[in-house]
């Protein structure tokens, strides 16, 4: 017996038993006795549901859908009868093709539904694709019940979190992974104690909504091998994650393997944070592929310039129209989708600049699709991350629309220690406002250190082993001159350009990775890890790996550099055991931290007397809460400094916890005065005397 | 799919064979059903299985579920790598209890 009153149906059309469907919600659904489509088209004159058989791919019908299957600009149908894993399914939308409006309907095109829910085409990573076909990414439906059992966010506060950045086939596609699923969310569990060993507690995933990753493929004459869109940031389809992330991809599984690996992150508790890309598609620009909402409703979905052409904010073509209200809706929908049917615990907005443009690319001060993402209650706790700049060079970092709810990815503070940790002159200051929390960029907003994500690297850009082994970069390999990717690298070989063999040059280099490392993990804020940097991860130089699936990108877990390992986890530790490291507040050297020490203070070669134009920077940390005191000094500079340790009030005394100059530190107290290395830092922690933990 | 059933004392085996997808899952979830009433527990037999498609997947778990609120165990027994394969990076396996073929299941019943 039918669970409702309305299944059954009403109409029948190409042989196929229909009846009017349901408006909401938009995208595919299962219903009793079949399966309902919604989909929006505020320009369509005509829509036909296109259905093919979902093994072998034959058209297996195409329905006309009547005027009156429509209300308002949705387009819906509930189709009885259709079994949910034999059929794929698009769209084909007959319309005004007239770019110069700003239209480019095209009824020669079955397009893909922008909800479906997961995408056929690309299954399996790296199979060659059928170029004659016309519609490569056909939407099918599935199964939205998983037993989730007990799985609960971790809701770990933004200043006890340790980010991870990672790209889900880099991490496990190497065959030293020894995973039984290289390259997979199934793989990435079987290395979850990998993170949970350094003490790794979100991971910022790069893009796994469906994508292709043989967008713009070509051959590539340096390498013998294809230029391809490895890091997949071009969304095709954004309710889908990535078929060839899934060992499952074949069986149309990437669903259950997706939801699978949350929860086993959260079980460890780690939370997964998703780097996505709505300011812009895989449609590319007016001379793109018609794939899906160029389709359905150009003129609706992108930024147009006044003769039709995409405005091009991504530096990929076109420019997702966000603050448009139906598109901002589908944004809020997609992230609410990604919260609450895969737990998702974050977003990292890719070039979020664009989201805060009105639909000519003008800078809007009140942006809706911010303000409504941080008030949306489903995504109330989740973290908002804003990668606060566009390639159109609007920057807000610092000023991004946060609403109290967005964090940014804090630009200033990779630029401004890899300028100290290259030893430039004149750069203690800034440094200082760095490992505070960049007060300057959040203070007076009351944002406050929250909304710093801290990194030194990340996937754009060196790896930390190739900010310390080059001057510059190195992208021949990507076969196009060296011309792509930034100039901008503040970067020092250490003495030599590249690999060496040199032992001076690389303990230099070792001591600099930790010293990235360290400053990163005692700064307030959020740190952010590249993956890899904890093992000396190279990509030879080249500071813009997105084309290639090679060792270029490829996680080589047989040469991880173990003490770069065991020294990444034990900064990470001290960063736990601290809680004068990692308060939610900036420092402040005129409020009372502990034991006589205020919140930071600043020193130098002598106690209370900083040195800002050194290349030396001594900071005590103190927190009122927790009685706890550390010293962390960074010297920069070529030659030894010999800092007088501010006196510890009587019956403690400074231990030294970490000493990038040294593999381990002798437990025992020091002072008055202690060395600091050549561009080595250093952390100490006040403890009682004779009390050795 | 194709579906045999021998009773015997400890329990029901059942032999699949084919594909378990969404088109065959109400009979296999009648069909074993009906097998569950009057069985104490059930093995299922998966050497001449094929394929486990979602659906199928969520008929078995849900077998599972109703045998387990009626306190009779369900066993699977000589499950092909390829199937455990799936089932265990989508979460089901952990659901089930396996054993190399239907006479170790029935052995580990009657212990």
């Amino acid at each position: 017996m039918s669970a409702r009153i309305d299944a059954y149906p009403t109409h029948e059309i190409a042989g196929w038993r229909v009846r009017p469907g349901r408006v909401q919600p938009y995208g595919p659904s299962l219903v009793p006795g079949g399966v309902n489509f919604s989909v929006f088209s505020s320009v369509a004159t005509a829509c036909s549901l296109v259905l093919f058989d979902k093994h072998g791919g034959a058209l297996l019908a195409e329905l006309p859908l009547p005027d009156s299957f429509r209300v308002g600009d949705v387009w819906a149908v509930t189709v009885f009868g259709l079994d949910p894993e034999a059929f794929t399914y698009g769209f084909r939308i007959d319309g005004p093709n007239d770019p110069a409006s700003g239209h480019r309907c095209d009824p020669e095109q079955v397009l893909l539904d922008p909800r479906a829910r997961a995408v056929t085409g690309r299954d399996v990573w790296g199979t060659p694709p059928d170029w004659s076909n016309p519609f490569p990414y056909r939407g099918f439906v599935v199964p939205e019940d998983f037993d989730w059992q007990d799985d609960r966010p971790p809701g770990h506060a933004p200043e006890d979190l340790v980010i991870y950045e990672m790209h889900v086939r880099g991490f496990t596609r190497h065959p030293s992974s020894g995973v039984r699923h290289p390259g997979t969310f199934a793989g990435l569990v079987e290395k979850i104690p990998h993170l949970v060993n350094l003490g790794i507690n979100a991971v910022e995933l790069l893009p796994v909504f469906e994508f292709d990753e043989f967008e713009l493929s070509r051959a590539n004459p340096v390498t013998g091998g294809l230029n391809m869109n490895y890091w997949g940031y071009s969304t095709v389809g954004f309710f889908a994650p990535k078929a060839g992330f899934a060992a499952t991809g074949a069986n149309g599984m990437q669903c259950d393997e997706f939801k699978t690996m949350v929860r086993a992150l959260h079980s460890a508790g780690i939370e997964v944070i998703l780097d996505v890309v709505f300011n812009h598609t895989c449609e590319g620009d007016h001379r793109g592929p018609t794939i899906s909402l160029r389709g359905l409703d150009n003129q609706t979905y992108y930024m147009l310039t006044p003769e039709g052409y995409y405005h091009n904010f991504s530096g990929c073509g076109n420019s997702l129209n966000c603050n448009n209200p139906v598109v901002r809706e589908f944004v809020l929908e997609c992230l609410r989708f990604w919260v609450s049917e895969y737990h998702i615990d974050g977003f990292r907005f890719d070039a979020a600049a664009i989201l805060g443009r009105d639909a000519f690319g003008g800078p809007l001060a009140n942006p809706p699709v911010l303000e409504s993402a941080a008030a949306d209650p489903v995504l109330r706790k989740a973290k908002l991350i804003a990668e606060a700049w566009d390639a159109g060079g609007l920057i807000l970092l610092g000023n991004f629309p946060s609403y109290g709810r967005f964090a940014e990815w804090n630009g200033k503070f990779r630029d401004d220690v890899r300028d100290f940790l290259r030893g430039e002159p004149g750069r203690a200051g800034l440094l200082a406002t760095r490992i505070t929390g960049s007060p300057d960029l959040y203070e007076a907003s009351g944002r406050g250190p929250r909304a710093s994500v801290n990194f030194v690297t990340c996937h754009d850009g060196f790896t930390l082993r190739d900010l310390v082994s080059y001057n510059g970069k190195h992208n021949d390999a990507n076969d196009e001159g060296n011309r792509d990717g930034i100039d901008d690298n503040r970067s020092w070989n250490c003495g030599t350009e590249g690999e060496t063999s040199d032992p001076e040059i690389n303990a230099l280099r070792q001591r600099q990775a930790r010293n990235a490392i360290l400053c990163l993990m005692v700064s307030r804020g959020t740190p952010m890890l590249l993956m890899g940097d904890e093992m000396g991860r190279t990509q030879l130089g080249n500071n813009n790996a997105y084309c290639h699936d090679s060792d270029f990108n490829w996680l080589d877990w047989a040469a991880a550099d173990t003490g770069l390992i065991a020294f990444t986890r034990s900064a990470i530790a001290a960063r736990r055991r601290h809680p004068a490291l990692s308060l939610a507040a900036h420092p402040r050297s005129d409020r009372p931290g502990s034991h006589g020490f205020p919140e930071v203070s600043w020193h130098g070669r002598h106690p209370w007397q900083p040195d800002w134009s050194s290349r030396l920077v001594v900071a005590v940390f103190a927190a009122e809460s927790a009685a706890d005191v550390v010293l962390y000094a960074w010297n920069s500079g070529w030659l030894d400094e010999w800092i007088a340790l501010p006196a510890p009030p009587p019956g403690h005394a400074w231990f030294p916890e970490i000493n990038t100059a040294m593999e381990s530190c002798p437990d025992a107290p020091v002072g008055p005065s202690f060395q600091v290395g050549p561009r080595s830092s250093v952390l100490l922690a006040m403890r009682p005397t004779g009390h050795n933990p | 799919m194709n579906i045999t059933t021998s009773p015997s004392s400890a329990a029901t085996t059942v032999i699949l064979e084919g594909d378990i997808t969404h088109a065959v899952s109400e009979e296999f979830q009648s069909t074993l059903l009906a097998a569950l009433k009057s069985a104490p527990a059930l093995v299922l037999d998966f050497s001449a299985l094929n394929l486990l498609t979602s659906a199928g997947l969520r008929a078995l778990l849900l077998l599972h579920r109703e045998a387990a609120s009626a306190g009779k165990p369900v066993l699977l027994a000589s499950v092909p790598a390829a199937v455990r394969d799936v089932m265990e990076v989508t979460g089901f396996w952990q659901h089930f209890s396996s054993y190399p073929d239907s006479n170790a299941a029935l052995a580990a019943l009657a212990t």
